[in-house]
């Protein structure tokens, strides 16, 4: 048995195939438990357990290939209608699940099972499941007939005695014979879901009666485990099969195709996974390919001045078009690549809330919402702890036990909700539960006690600065330490999170209503409907989400709705007066652009309204913000600008730098 | 100080000369190999560890940003990256009437992008000289702010310039 190793295409591959096989068959348990059973998703999960036992036995991990085939004998079972799926199946179903995710988490660990297998939990389990569904197993009949087909030659194979898992055993020699040659039947049909007793007298194989027969041998016999191969006029075993020669009428092209024994991972996830850098470097060629295609486009248009005429040119230019577009579409597709939704992140949530409300004894009900809005790769990994933690904390201490809350004349389950929204220049993803709110008395006297403030200090402190308390190191005022919260470690790893990243976190509570936590993460990477403008030799942009108005006055016009001071200008706008800047002083351009129209842009953000002059209005256009964070700040490169809140790439390869509105608004 | 004078004329079909050359990978590796190139009148060299590439300036749409230090010409694109240029003449204030503006000098300049504490940022050049190896032994230390050390190569001795204390 071999250790996964990661870096590894093939093993990487099959690493993230089962992952995804295993996350599939939980989430149609969930599923199950929430809205009903369905036929449809018992097949489903059937599929998924299948295809994670064939890939785990070509990997050579027996052991999950064996807790595989338990929990797809059980959804056989359940499948045909054998077994209802209760309560108590779903609780099963799901510790299988666990042990699959173990078992994977050992193979990549160290590739050895033998110290979960002495782990009583994990036999126990099996054994379980295989008492469940073995009452059920289909009844075979006591004499097989074997079908016969016209124009095939049978294969009989036998198998070793003590093989166990023969029904992928015949998966693969199935496989193995389908390189030389197609396997028209195999009988018995729908082996899959066989137990190894309905192979003991081996297994019949029909294939073109024109085939070699030596080779299809030496290509069976190269797996393990394979007793004898035989071809076989009549089938004459003793005490097993029986040639049906009336139903030679079947003639080979009437059987339906046998399909295809490919390994087929039935993935029913519509992505590939992408390593970061082979995404950056996509990221970058692309790019390249936008500034070399506007060098052609130049070229072409000046070619197009001298030799209009000319009926190569024209093609050219056709085909320059052509390309233009392809080039834009392809870098706005690949930079799109970079966002993730935070559905990721979500669909993690259910499994663990039913959990906690188990372990706490609360009835819990998880709404989820805005599960496509998408963040930045590079911040998902960031933000997962932070949510889940805060989800943890609404159930543990949020939502008040059953009993309490029927008292409080509160519905006896809980309501937590997590939302994820686009704000401003930002992603606001809110965390709110129903339960018992945040007492700000109890903070107060536990901060005093602990001395983190003095009386006097106490005195001056506002209502949000004292929740701001509970994201101190070591703080909770929790009267209990349970196992999941409560130590008074969680907040402030939170709020460091997130604050790495440039987030921010705060609080809103009412005691005995319920309390909603607040995150806000900058828009890394986001993809924004801007106005562009140029100043000087520079571009800019204003989020078109912030535009009110774009007027243009002559100096007539202006004349009437312009009031200005010595220190300010305004402009009437719709009844209000709204202070007006120049962009060119604002940040001191001289702009070449002299026309006697001004071009006013009214712009709000959430409270305020500012009107901005510019020089040159020049178009709205979709484009992908990038921070330039790293670039800005007091000791970094460009120095302490806060105006801009990122830069742009256009689509003919230069720069625009986009306007955080509120900080122009300072003026 | 001051480095070498060469006439004019030769000067500049030395730089020509240079600018066009590719460079060896190996060259690069060897941690006692300097870029040497040129900023007004003076001679420097950067590490080679710490370049990234080179870019001609006529090659490049730099944009101002509003508000930034003296001597931050503004940003530009690069693949897709966001580049900062310093222009270091500029900002230690030794702006010289021998600096380059006419179009012919224009063509000489070079922006060498360097990657410093995991950031990408370019340094405005009039010229590169090219890669040179130097000899240790005969460093000599300097107390001068703007670089760190006197080192030796090719017959000339450049300024090594300490990136990170500027950026």
């Amino acid at each position: 048995m071999v250790k996964l190793n990661l870096e590894d295409s093939y093993h990487f591959m099959y690493w993230e195939e089962t992952k995804a096989q295993i996350a599939n068959i939980e989430a149609e348990v969930l599923m199950i438990e929430a809205i009903g059973f369905e036929q449809e998703s018992i097949h489903h999960m059937f599929r998924m357990a299948h295809s994670i036992k064939g890939s785990a036995v070509t990997m050579e991990y027996k052991e999950l290939a064996l807790l595989a085939h338990e929990l797809e004998s059980l959804f056989t079972v359940i499948r045909d209608g054998k077994l209802v799926c209760t309560d108590e199946i779903t609780q099963m179903i799901l510790e299988g699940v666990d042990g699959l995710k173990r078992l994977l988490e050992q193979a990549v660990r160290t590739g050895e099972f033998t110290e979960l297998l002495d782990d009583m939990g994990f036999k126990a389990l099996e054994n379980r499941i295989r008492n469940v569904y073995s009452k059920m197993a289909p009844v075979r009949p006591s004499i097989e007939v074997v079908p016969n087909y016209e124009g095939t030659q049978k294969l009989h194979v036998k198998f070793q005695e003590d093989l166990e898992m023969i029904a992928v055993k015949v998966f693969l020699v199935c496989s193995a014979v389908n390189t030389l040659t197609k396997v028209i039947a195999v009988y018995p049909n729908e082996f899959e879901a066989l137990d190894d007793e309905a192979f003991k007298e081996g297994i019949i194989l029909y294939v073109d009666e024109a085939a070699d027969f030596e080779a299809i041998k030496a290509e069976i016999f190269t797996l393990t485990d394979i007793l004898s191969v035989n071809k076989v006029e009549s089938v004459d075993l003793s005490g097993g099969y029986e040639v049906d020669e009336s139903l030679t009428a079947l003639s080979t092209s009437q059987i339906a195709p046998r399909r295809d024994f490919r390994l087929s991972v039935a993935m029913d996830i519509n992505s590939v996974r992408i390593s970061n850098q082979k995404l950056n470097r996509l990221i970058n060629l692309v790019g390249e390919l936008t500034l070399d295609k506007e060098t052609l486009l130049d070229i072409t248009r000046q070619l197009k001045t001298s030799y209009r005429r000319d009926r190569n040119v024209q093609r050219l230019d056709d085909i320059c078009d052509s390309i233009a577009l392809l080039a834009s579409e392809l870098q706005e597709i690949t930079l799109s690549a970079r966002l993730i939704p935070l559905s990721i992140v979500f669909d993690k949530l259910p499994r663990m809330v039913r959990g906690i409300a188990q372990d706490t004894g609360k009835k819990i009900k998880l709404d989820i919402m805005g599960g496509d809005q998408s963040i930045d790769r590079s911040l998902i990994e960031e933000i997962t702890d932070p949510i889940t933690h805060l989800v943890r904390n609404a159930i543990d201490h949020g939502i008040e036990p059953a009993h309490k809350r029927r008292a409080l004349g509160k519905p006896e389950e809980g309501k937590v909700s997590i939302s994820a929204r686009q704000g401003d220049s930002q992603v606001v993803i809110k965390i709110t539960d129903d339960g018992g709110g945040i007492d700000i008395s109890r903070i107060k006297v536990k901060a005093l006690t602990q001395n983190l403030i003095s009386v006097e200090e106490a005195e001056h402190l506002t209502e949000n600065e004292w929740l701001e308390f509970i994201f101190k190191p070591g703080f909770s005022t929790a009267a209990e330490v349970t196992e999941l919260s409560g130590r008074g470690v969680g907040l402030d790893v939170v709020k460091s999170n997130i604050t790495m990243i440039n987030g921010a976190i705060d609080i809103q509570t009412t005691l005995g209503k319920g309390t909603c936590f607040t995150i806000k993460l900058p828009l890394t990477m986001a993809i924004m409907n801007v106005l562009l403008i140029s100043e000087g030799d520079a571009i800019f942009g204003i989020p078109s989400s912030q535009i009110l108005e774009i007027i243009r006055l002559d100096p007539v016009e202006y004349q009437a709705i312009c009031y200005e001071t010595p220190y300010s200008r305004m402009i009437k706008w719709e009844e209000d007066m709204i202070p007006l800047v120049s962009l060119q002083d604002t940040f001191d351009i001289k702009s070449r652009i002299q026309s006697k129209h001004r071009k006013i842009i009214v712009a709000s953000t959430v409270d305020r309204r500012i009107a901005i002059e510019v020089s040159q209005v020049m178009g709205e256009q979709e484009v992908v913000i990038k921070s330039i964070k790293h670039l800005v700040g007091a000791d970094a490169i460009l120095g302490e600008i806060y105006e801009i809140l990122g830069v742009s790439i256009l689509g003919n390869g230069s720069l625009a730098q986009i306007i955080d509105i509120s900080k122009l608004i300072r003026f | 100080m001051n480095g070498v004078y060469m006439e004019k004329e030769a000067y500049w079909e030395f730089l020509q000369k240079q600018s066009g050359e590719l460079w060896d990978e190996a060259d690069i590796e060897d941690a006692n190999c300097i870029l040497a190139f040129q900023l007004g009148h003076a001679f420097f060299g950067i590490a080679c560890a710490e370049i990234a590439e080179v870019v001609r300036f006529k090659d490049v749409m730099i944009q101002s940003v509003p508000r930034t230090k003296t001597g931050v010409l503004g940003i530009f694109n690069l693949r897709g990256e966001v580049i900062p240029v310093v222009d270091f003449e500029v900002m230690w204030n030794r702006v010289t009437d021998q600096t380059m503006t006419s179009s012919d000098q224009r063509r000489h300049k070079r922006i060498i992008i360097i990657n410093v504490n995991g950031i990408q940022a370019g340094i405005l050049v009039s010229g590169v000289l090219g890669l040179y190896s130097i000899d240790l032994s005969k460093t000599q230390p300097s107390d001068c702010r703007e670089f760190s050390a006197f080192v030796y190569a090719e017959g000339k001795y450049f300024k090594h310039l300490e990136l990170a204390a500027w950026l």
